[in-house]
């Protein structure tokens, strides 16, 4: 199953330590606000998602499941993992 | 209780909390660095949490060998009820108290720590706000229960742990670290909005700003991009936070 990392832009207040572990894919705008650089997370990327994560001093970063066909009834991305 | 009077245990119960002391004030000042955002590419961020998290599980060994030898040390009669129930130890009643006291609010912001990924993060934040009670508390009962502050080098541990976690304070409260406030702990990377502003945007400035952004169709984003994955929720409010 693919993943994608999202930002809960109402709990992120910028703290950064996602970009520090996770250069590969994050990236810092000017006010040091998280930008999310890959649409979906590489299999061997996901373990430094996970701990970019678990690392978020804010609990702002979501790790998810891509789903593709998402039933028209599902709200799309809830803040809830 | 089994007649347990060996020295070691005594001194093992002073030592151990004086590190015990020590590594919880390192623990205050990098919790509190870490909230003002301190670090950089010498010292980066996530590694200063992270010294912050460690060494709590470091100190809380040594906390519990404090206690444990306090204990079994049957010379002074502290019971394990003494150990977390205020003023229930016979021995130095107060001053235990105060112990019992900082280790209940120390276990509680600990143990929500452990359960974070499973707790709300306002409560978790409510919770981690006791620290400041708890670390004072502890403070106080080294300080006023043992015998070693007749002693020079005793004076200034105290002083030198008092020190840090002040220093670290005042640093927070001097630098208002939140990216959203006039001023950052990062003056680097908010620069350039600094230049003509001294006030950089709020979250609802920058989330219109990202949605004038998507609105557009045409010239491409010159001002800091958004993620470019289209199904991004955008938040429309903000909420209020402690």
């Amino acid at each position: 199953m693919e993943m994608r990392l999202r930002v809960d832009p109402v709990a992120c207040d910028g703290f950064g330590h996602c970009a520090e572990l996770a250069p590969e894919f994050i990236a810092l705008d000017e006010w040091g606000y998280p930008i999310i650089q890959l649409d979906v997370i590489p299999r061997e990327l996901e373990r430094v998602a996970e701990m970019a994560v678990n690392q978020c001093p804010r609990k702002a970063l979501i790790l998810e499941k891509v789903d593709r066909n998402p039933p028209a009834s599902r709200r799309r991305g809830g803040t809830k993992r | 209780m089994i007649a347990l009077t060996s020295h070691y245990l005594w001194y093992s119960t002073r030592a151990t909390g004086i590190v015990s002391l020590f590594l919880f004030s390192i623990v205050m000042a990098s919790g509190i660095m870490t909230a003002t955002r301190v670090g950089g590419a010498a010292l980066p961020r996530f590694a200063i949490a992270e010294l912050h998290r460690r060494l709590t599980l470091l100190a809380v060994l040594f906390l519990a060998i404090h206690i444990v030898t306090s204990v079994i040390d049957s010379y002074v009669n502290i019971g394990i009820a003494g150990v977390f129930i205020p003023f229930a130890s016979p021995y130095k009643t107060l001053w235990v108290a105060l112990g019992a006291v900082a280790l209940d609010l120390m276990l509680a912001v600990t143990l929500s720590s452990m359960l974070r990924k499973h707790i709300s993060h306002d409560l978790w934040r409510a919770i981690h706000w006791i620290s400041y009670l708890a670390w004072p508390i502890a403070l106080i009962h080294a300080i006023f229960i043992g015998t070693d502050m007749r002693f020079g080098w005793m004076v200034a541990v105290i002083g030198v742990n008092i020190a840090m976690v002040f220093l670290a304070g005042i640093w927070r409260l001097w630098k208002n670290p939140h990216p959203d406030g006039a001023l950052t702990a990062i003056p680097d990377r908010a620069a350039p909005s600094r230049t003509t502003n001294n006030r950089t945007p709020n979250a609802s400035q920058r989330i219109a700003q990202q949605r004038a952004q998507q609105k557009a169709p045409s010239p491409p984003p010159t001002t800091p991009s958004l993620p470019s994955n289209p199904t991004t929720p955008i938040a429309t409010t903000r909420r209020p936070r402690p």
